[in-house]
């Protein structure tokens, strides 16, 4: 129920339905386009998520690697409000601040060219398609395909789905676009015979997140820089899940042993606000003109303002390196359970291999009731994304919520 | 007044207009001189002008000659230096070749203290035409059922569902098949640009790259160790 106040302000309202009534109001208006968890989370503080009874969740997915400093972290809480008080939206007709000064950050931080904003992963891998395809066109090329990796995943919005060779894929939803390529996962032999005079572009999940948290080997990494450079073609990273710390580093591409010449980012840019970017090298920066791209909402004053807090957080040495040291403390601790087949991934991106015949999905669902939220991506395989902000003791905790739930599942606890 | 009083007006008259236009004519011919003087003095300075300003650009062609010579000269001992990596690259491939052809060590890069991971290379066709037609997937070596069989067609609660299920033997992420300096390096300086620390970056190339020696690469990137 909504009350005003004396200011004439509207307060916001409080969740007072309970889980029950609120599936029930998403069974008859949603759309069933997902499979959500038995859960409605009503507040969120730093590691942790609270449900409509006030019981506590640690959590270990943040919002899918969104909410990479926790749940409605001070400093993004301050950007946000500071700004929607004097400037929420004016549309990219005319000037704002905030966005001139991330596209800077964002091109400094990485590649050093220009910056296309939008609102989502799928949008920027969009922006990128269009880089890359017109690119081409300005080499001659009159068919352009961009190739990827059969285990990626760039999206849902038409260009991002066709460069997405299976996840997600519905040949109900066809067609889908032409000019795309798909090769073996790492196979670099595969990708240097696919890429060819026509190839605008490759476009690569330096880890693929969707998949499983399946790190893309250098070696493969450096037949696409390779290959891309004998035929000209742009490399594009898709740093939507690896990016803005999750690895521990502000980019994934910085530790890998190549340099992409364009990289998109979403989900934890916007620490929780809706914010994509597609951000170039030099060599694409001149590419897109005036009339070739655009979006209503993009790059808001209070989306931006979001985004310049988050990376003041982030774009921290000490930030990072803790990330990289409670990455290989998480591992670890992963690694001596029983009912671990072994982890992969970098930083605070772990996918967890279970022993064959344990079932993700039901350890995800045990989970969630123990109070750890993560997520099943694969039969086998759970993804962790805990807040890059969590501490030793959470991490500690989670690790001993997974054991537990694992003994159930495995021979020896039952 | 007297009888010759409009005859005296008249040479008075005559007196003062003559007066009046020399003058006039002294004033025209000092304005004249002034404005020339002017004039001569402007195409003095705009000859100084054009002389210092010629002066200057020979100076900055001389400059920009012996910038480009250096240029040059660079970008000539970047090609030798491409062309020494080309080779010492072929050299290394071919020994490698040969130590495999001998049965001898693992490729440089493999990790020996784990398992190596399941691969994950699917049993079809290496390339793939996205958005065809799917040709039928071809069954797992291992006799498994396809890929597309062993997950839900719908997405969970995820961003996406679940296509391709991994091998849930595959315990480690994939290393380096091949040691390429230049990759190492750049990987190196990336890392020390993102913060990395000199003993993360060390585990990294001697891990993903099989360098036993990191000392130069890191030296050079990271100055010597104190």
């Amino acid at each position: 129920m909504s009350a005003a106040d004396p200011s004439g302000a509207t307060a916001v309202e409080a969740p007072a339905m309970g889980l029950a009534e609120t599936r029930e109001l998403e069974e008859r208006y949603l759309m069933r386009t997902y499979r959500r968890g038995a859960v409605d989370f009503v507040r969120g503080e730093g590691c942790h998520l609270y449900d409509a009874d006030g019981k506590e969740y640690l959590d270990f997915l943040a919002g899918i690697s969104v909410c990479s400093l926790g749940h409605s972290h001070p400093a993004v809480v301050a950007a946000v409000t500071a700004q929607a008080e004097r400037l929420m939206h004016v549309s990219n007709l005319f000037y704002t601040e905030p966005m001139a000064r991330l596209a800077r950050r964002l091109s400094e931080s990485s590649l050093g060219g220009r910056v296309f904003f939008c609102n989502s992963g799928t949008e920027a891998n969009e922006a990128a398609i269009k880089v890359a395809r017109k690119h081409a066109h300005g080499r001659g090329i009159e068919a352009p395909e961009i190739v990827s990796f059969e285990g990626e995943f760039h999206g849902r919005t038409y260009g991002a789905l066709s460069a997405t060779p299976k996840l997600a894929r519905n040949e109900a939803l066809g067609p889908y676009l032409p000019g795309f390529l798909a090769v073996p996962d790492n196979d670099a032999e595969a990708l240097r015979a696919a890429v060819g005079p026509n190839t605008a572009a490759v476009l690569i999940e330096p880890i693929q997140g969707e998949s499983g948290v399946w790190p893309t080997s250098e070696e493969a990494l450096m037949a696409a820089r390779e290959a891309c450079d004998a035929v000209g073609a742009l490399l594009i990273f898709d740093e939507i899940q690896t990016g803005i710390g999750r690895t521990g580093s502000l980019w994934a591409y910085e530790q890998t042993p190549v340099r992409p010449d364009v990289i998109t980012s979403a989900k934890a840019l916007g620490g929780g606000m809706p914010i994509g970017a597609c951000i170039t090298g030099p060599a694409a920066a001149e590419v897109l003109e005036p009339g070739d791209h655009g979006s209503t909402f993009a790059a808001g004053p209070v989306a931006t303002s979001a985004a310049l807090a988050v990376l003041d957080a982030v774009d921290d040495p000490t930030l990072l390196r803790s990330v990289r040291e409670l990455g290989a403390r998480l591992r670890s601790g992963l690694e001596a359970l029983p009912g671990v087949a072994g982890t992969r991934g970098r930083g605070l991106m772990v996918g967890v291999a279970l022993e064959p015949g344990i079932d993700a999905a039901a350890a995800g669902a045990d989970l969630l009731e123990r109070g750890l939220v993560v997520n099943a991506p694969a039969p086998g395989t759970l993804r962790l994304l805990p807040p890059l902000v969590v501490e030793p003791g959470q991490i500690d905790s989670a690790v001993g919520l997974i054991g537990e739930s694992l003994l159930g599942f495995t021979a020896h606890g039952q | 007044m007297g009888s010759d009083g409009p005859a005296r007006r008249r040479e008075i008259e005559d007196t003062t207009a003559a007066r009046l236009a020399e003058i006039v004519a002294a004033a025209e011919q000092a304005a004249k001189q002034v404005i020339d003087e002017a004039e001569e003095e402007a195409r003095a300075r705009i000859a100084d002008a054009h002389e210092e300003a010629e002066r200057i650009v020979a100076a900055r062609l001389a400059g920009l000659g012996d910038l480009t010579d250096e240029i040059n000269a660079q970008a000539e001992a970047l090609v030798r230096q491409a062309e020494a990596l080309q080779q010492a690259l072929a050299r290394a491939k071919a020994e490698m070749g040969e130590a495999g052809a001998r049965g001898g060590p693992a490729p440089i890069g493999r990790r020996d203290l784990r398992p190596e991971p399941a691969p994950r290379k699917a049993a079809g066709p290496a390339l793939t035409v996205v958005g065809g037609v799917h040709e039928e997937p071809a069954p797992e070596p291992d006799g498994r059922p396809p890929r597309e069989e062993r997950r839900p067609r719908e997405a969970p609660d995820a961003d996406a569902a679940p296509a391709v299920a991994p091998s849930p033997d595959l315990t480690e992420e994939i290393s380096l098949g091949n040691g390429s300096p230049a990759g190492a390096r750049l990987l190196a300086t990336q890392m020390a640009v993102s913060g990395s620390s000199r003993a993360e970056i060390e585990a990294r190339l001697r891990n993903g790259f099989a360098i036993a020696d990191t000392r130069a690469i890191l030296d050079a990137i990271l100055g010597p160790e104190s």
